[in-house]
């Protein structure tokens, strides 16, 4: 599954606690993390930015799949 | 009485309006047409003012005047004639401010221009009946060039703890999110001092509304 075109460049985040809602009250105190990944293109003339802004669990579930991923690499590296 | 021609202009303006002496003039002619057909369609002209954005009742009109001009014999340029000149008229009368166009006066003007009795009391029923605010809701809220509307507003409140570059940082993150009518979603971030700016701009947006509503020039006609 390569990309040909795009490769990660920077991956900026940012940790915050959510204070105070517009929606339901439920959410008071839920942790978010903010992440910036920034993209290049291989010539590296386009340069793009992708905001997302994950949960706690779905951060977790990422860090878990880095990990399997460099646990993969240790073995044939 | 007092002729109401003193003090007050007739609906359809100064000169009768070609699309209506051609709809009563085609009137005349086609005689052979039933006043049940010609109620269905005044009523097909109120339809066409409320709803005409959605295809479906346009389709289903242009069928209905087919399946008209197939069983009275007319032929269907007269019958669209007639029925421009209904939609016509309905649209003149909604122009006015609504306490404007008294119901006597309304049915004078529309004996001027030479309709039948039958037709005034249908076209007085329909203006003046039910769907009367409808029509004129449709009429100022739909029927003029706008921009999309903004159809909800979020906003979330966090408090920044560490970044990759500062590792203590407190400091508080307001969000905002809008949806439009037209199914944009922005979402942006707000700096404090620009928060702070945006509720002056708000507390001074509705002192001024306040100071509009009582200058005595934007005030209604009488009535």
């Amino acid at each position: 599954m390569t990309t040909p075109s795009q490769q990660l460049v920077d991956f900026d985040w940012k940790f915050a606690i959510n204070v105070a809602n517009s929606k339901t009250d439920d959410n008071n105190g839920a942790a978010r993390l903010y992440l910036k990944l920034t993209t290049m293109s291989n010539n590296g003339t386009n340069r793009t930015d992708i905001p997302l802004s994950v949960t706690l669990e779905q951060f977790y579930a990422l860090v878990h799949q880095l990990e399997k991923a460099k646990l993969e690499m240790d073995v044939y590296g | 009485m007092p002729d109401h021609h003193s003090y007050q202009d007739p609906f359809y303006g100064w000169t009768t309006p070609k699309t209506i002496s051609l709809c009563v003039q085609k009137l005349k002619e086609c005689n052979s047409l039933p006043l049940q057909a010609i109620q269905k369609l005044i009523s097909m002209s109120e339809a066409q003012i409320l709803n005409e954005q959605a295809s479906s009742s346009s389709s289903s009109s242009l069928e209905i005047l087919m399946k008209f001009s197939k069983n009275h014999s007319i032929s269907i340029e007269n019958l669209l004639v007639i029925f421009n000149g209904f939609v016509h008229v309905l649209r003149l009368a909604l122009k006015p401010p609504a306490a404007f166009l008294k119901s006597d006066i309304f049915k004078d003007d529309l004996r001027d221009l030479k309709f039948s009795e039958q037709i005034i009391e249908e076209f007085h029923n329909i203006l003046f009946g039910t769907k009367r605010d409808q029509l004129y809701n449709i009429i100022q809220e739909r029927d003029r060039p706008r921009l999309p509307f903004l159809q909800s507003f979020d906003w979330n409140l966090d408090v920044t703890l560490t970044t990759a570059s500062l590792s203590r940082c407190i400091e508080p993150l307001l969000f905002f999110q809008f949806h439009t009518t037209d199914n944009r979603c922005l979402t942006f971030e707000v700096p404090i001092k620009k928060f702070n700016e945006l509720r002056y701009n708000t507390a001074l947006l509705l002192k001024e509304m306040e100071e509009v509503d009582g200058k005595q020039a934007l005030k209604l006609l009488e009535t």
